[in-house]
């Protein structure tokens, strides 16, 4: 077993005004590991993220970083964790380049080794033409790319990305996906929404909804916790073959025209039903939709809010 | 600090206004008042530094301070590799060196016109009063924490704290609860610092001054210090 760099031990955060938006939570996350964290707004992702960063007081529980409580010091945050929040803050009057050269200089890069790191860093996140445009003048996604490019300016080795991709354009979300995953040596803790970006990034996911963590597991493993309802369309090359099987089998379906609509419990059914309906005369035109990591957690969601 | 200097660049007007125009414009008014009495001239200067100090460098270092309390400053800030302290030491650095301007014109005027003036005894005054000021708005900045409570507090007590404070007024002539006040003020110990090495009579004696700045210093330390290492995202705004 690898490494813990985090772990999150019993974590409640009561409000002043009462809200509870953190309640018991355990996470860990592990040395080279980028893991997820889902849920609805107001879940309490960054509840939990600003408590780790130190920006928010605990009520109840331990945070440790490589081992050490961050309550008790918190210079292990400042040197091990880089952070891009949720909110695509910017320093107004100041450039892409000079930010991000402030960055490297406080991790003591100066001269050629900065001028190298800052290339690098600027080429790395498609910033090159914006270098010398002031921070108020950037668009919410380009704001975000800057966040990104001073956490990775730092020697930190874990990194808490709060939404890193939303208001950044696809193309851009495509490479920062591209990187995130090229960051072998560091760990990655990250909340999202986007489900498509958790499922192709990380290796563990935790589910939380209304301050507790659901469900945890990869996405994988999150799509088997419910049985999904499976939709087939499919227009067989002679209908008068699928028929009997269909008729045999106790499943739902339609028809109309040359196309049927079939619903079955599970997708092992589904795969089953192919197999027999190509084996029997062959099918033209196939459709299927299979549970989806978005659908099980959008259920878990709602079952969970109920 | 140059990075804080940086990220004033849009802001200059602002800060050109109320850190330079402004006080400048009352050390004008106070030259004009030159005559023949140099002791005049020492008294009033005086008065203007730290009238100066409490009302342009105070109030927006303490302002600065709440500002830097609030949630998206605060997860700006939290981007850097920087601690909470050094944070604050170079805001509190950084607005010492844009109070510094009509202070050291009121200082050239002095050392021309009085007689007494100690340029010792001078740096160190106006050093310690700028640190002891420093410390004063950094601590009620992080104690008020709250940026729209803080635009209405932080200029009030500036202008009462100058209004309390023999600045332009002789301390001797009023009457003795009044006077005790004024010695509860810490400006007015700020002044009577600072009027030692004009070769004025202070309002207050130097040693009592000296001893109570000291005081004062160590506790708004060790309170500041404190509050720093406990600095979290306000979470009750109003």
């Amino acid at each position: 077993m690898r490494k813990q760099v985090i772990q999150i031990e019993n974590l409640t955060k009561v409000y002043q005004n009462g809200f509870k938006a953190n309640d018991q939570i355990n996470i860990h996350l592990e040395e080279e590991e980028i893991v997820g964290i889902v849920g609805p707004n107001g879940a309490g992702k960054t509840t939990l993220i600003r408590q780790i960063l130190g920006l928010l007081k605990p009520t109840k529980g331990k945070i440790l970083i490589h081992g050490k409580d961050t309550l008790g010091d918190q210079r292990i945050i400042k040197e091990e964790v880089g952070y891009v929040p949720q909110i695509p803050l910017s320093y107004p009057a100041i450039t892409v380049i000079d930010t991000i050269r402030y960055a490297l200089q406080l991790e003591g890069l100066y001269g050629k080794q900065l001028q190298q790191k800052l290339d690098m860093t600027l080429s790395n996140l498609g910033l090159e033409s914006y270098a010398n445009v002031p921070g108020y003048q950037l668009s919410g996604g380009l704001r975000k790319m800057v966040l990104l490019a001073i956490a990775l300016a730092k020697k930190a080795t874990i990194l808490l990305l709060d939404e890193p991709t939303s208001m950044v354009d696809i193309a851009r979300k495509q490479d920062i996906w591209k990187l995130m995953k090229r960051l072998q040596k560091r760990s990655i803790l990250l909340a999202s929404h986007d489900m498509n970006e958790v499922k192709k990034v990380c290796h563990r996911i935790y589910i939380l909804v209304g301050g507790r963590v659901i469900a945890k597991g990869s996405a994988a493993e999150i799509a088997q916790m419910l049985k999904m309802p499976v939709d087939i369309e499919i227009v067989p090359i002679n209908a008068d073959y699928i028929m009997p099987i269909l008729q045999k089998e106790s499943i739902l379906w339609e028809q109309e025209g040359s196309l049927f609509r079939i619903s079955l419990q599970e997708l092992s059914e589904g795969i089953e039903l192919l197999k027999e309906l190509i084996n029997a005369g062959g099918i033209e035109y196939l459709m299927m939709e299979s549970p989806s990591f978005e659908k099980v957690v959008t259920n878990l969601v709602q079952t969970n809010a109920q | 600090m140059l990075f804080e200097i940086k990220g004033m660049k849009i802001f200059w007007l602002q800060i050109f206004m109320s850190l330079f125009v402004m006080p400048t414009a009352f050390l004008f008014l106070a030259l004009l008042r030159i005559g023949p009495d140099s002791e005049e001239v020492a008294f009033l200067l005086s008065g203007f530094i730290v009238a100066s100090l409490v009302g342009s460098f105070f109030g927006a270092l303490a302002l600065r301070i709440c500002n830097l309390m609030q949630i998206e400053v605060l997860e700006l800030y939290s981007t850097f590799a920087l601690s909470k302290g050094e944070i604050i030491s170079n805001m509190a650095f950084t607005y010492a060196l844009f109070a510094l301007p009509q202070i050291l014109i009121s200082i050239v005027v002095l050392a021309f016109t009085s007689p007494s003036f100690n340029a010792f005894l001078m740096s160190f005054s106006i050093l310690w009063v700028i640190l002891l000021i420093a410390l004063l708005a950094v601590w009620l900045g992080l104690v008020v924490r709250n940026y729209y409570y803080a635009l209405g507090i932080f200029p009030l007590l500036a202008w009462i704290s100058i209004l309390l404070t023999p600045a332009y007024y002789d301390m001797a002539k009023l009457n003795p609860i009044f006077q005790m006040v004024l010695f509860i003020n810490p400006i007015t110990h700020c002044l009577s610092l600072l009027r030692i090495g004009l070769g004025l009579t202070p309002p207050l004696h130097f040693l009592w001054s000296l001893l109570y700045t000291s005081i004062l210093f160590g506790l708004l330390l060790i309170l500041t210090l404190k509050r720093i290492k406990d600095i979290y995202i306000l979470e009750k705004l109003f």
